[in-house]
């Protein structure tokens, strides 16, 4: 717990209102139920917890794994598209972190650009979610809510528009499932 | 009679561990990467001052707030950037930023 508690504070200094905190396959008994923390599991719990959690992938092609929630992506193929469109029932979220394009050249990172742009209106058409991360290691690389404004509008997408649907899927997909409730 | 009028400037705290000099320089370096050189000259780029060991305060045109914000979160370097409040005067900046500087304060 005394890992998350810097990142906690760090948050609030970034305008951030809640963050996305990846842990491995390990025992997630001692995990607390922070109410502006999702936990980011590469497996789904066989019972029920007292946190949020999304599970992630960073294959794509587990796009077809009915417990997967999020996918990263670093590398697109036609396939990709194909998958999306398959797969449009069960409102995937897209991640697209912000330290994959830091290590990008000007040349490619314009590629980058465009990818976000088309992924975030094919997503928009199938009813699945473009999530744009950070993909910090350390707090050094959390980006700021105003700074993923600018990225956003860089892809030409509206922030109020991508803020407010991204809202609404992380609603949808923590509402799916079962929690502990302390009484 | 013409009306001189400046142009209007945007101040950002940003935490960056190397020096200040080396903040505006891989800044530049990436915003010439992505936007070209004319718009990173009309920026007007400038290291303000230092508030803390590794905080700066660095002013750029509000005309291109969002071309810098991209630049610095998209540094290309070992030491990555944070962008932790921006004003669009130094006096309220001044005040935050120390409140900033204690939270900064890590176990």
């Amino acid at each position: 717990m005394h890992v998350v508690q810097p990142v906690l504070r760090f948050k609030s200094l970034l305008g951030l209102k809640s963050i996305g905190i990846e842990y491995g396959t390990g025992n997630t008994d001692s995990m607390g139920g922070e109410a502006d923390v999702i936990h980011l599991l590469k497996s789904k719990p066989s019972a029920s917890t007292k946190f949020r959690y999304l599970v992630i992938s960073e294959n794509y092609h587990d796009l077809v794994s009915k417990d997967v929630d999020l996918v990263g992506i670093t590398a697109i193929d036609e396939q990709f598209y194909e998958m999306l469109k398959r797969s449009s029932s069960k409102k995937l979220g897209i991640e697209i972190a912000v330290s994959w394009l830091r290590k990008t050249n000007g040349q490619k990172l314009a590629k980058n650009i465009a990818l976000i742009k088309s992924i975030h209106n094919f997503t928009q058409k199938y009813g699945n979610q473009l999530v744009l991360t950070s993909g910090a290691s350390s707090i050094f690389e959390m980006v700021s809510g105003r700074c993923f404004d600018a990225l956003l509008e860089l892809c030409d997408i509206k922030p109020e528009t991508y803020w407010n649907s991204l809202n609404n899927w992380l609603e949808h997909k923590i509402a799916m499932r079962c929690y502990i409730c302390d009484t | 009679m013409t009306l001189k009028r400046r142009h209007k400037r945007r101040y950002m705290v940003v935490l960056f561990h190397p020096s200040p000099e080396e903040l505006l320089s891989t800044t530049r370096d990436r915003m010439v990467d992505m936007f070209g050189h004319v718009i990173t000259q009309k920026a007007l780029l400038k290291i303000i001052y230092k508030i803390g060991p590794d905080l700066h305060v660095i002013r750029c045109r509000s005309e291109y707030l969002g071309e810098v914000l991209c630049a610095i979160t998209l540094i290309d370097s070992e030491h990555p950037a944070v962008v932790l409040d921006i004003s669009g005067t130094l006096r309220s900046l001044r005040t935050r930023a120390m409140d900033k500087k204690m939270s900064l304060r890590l176990p």
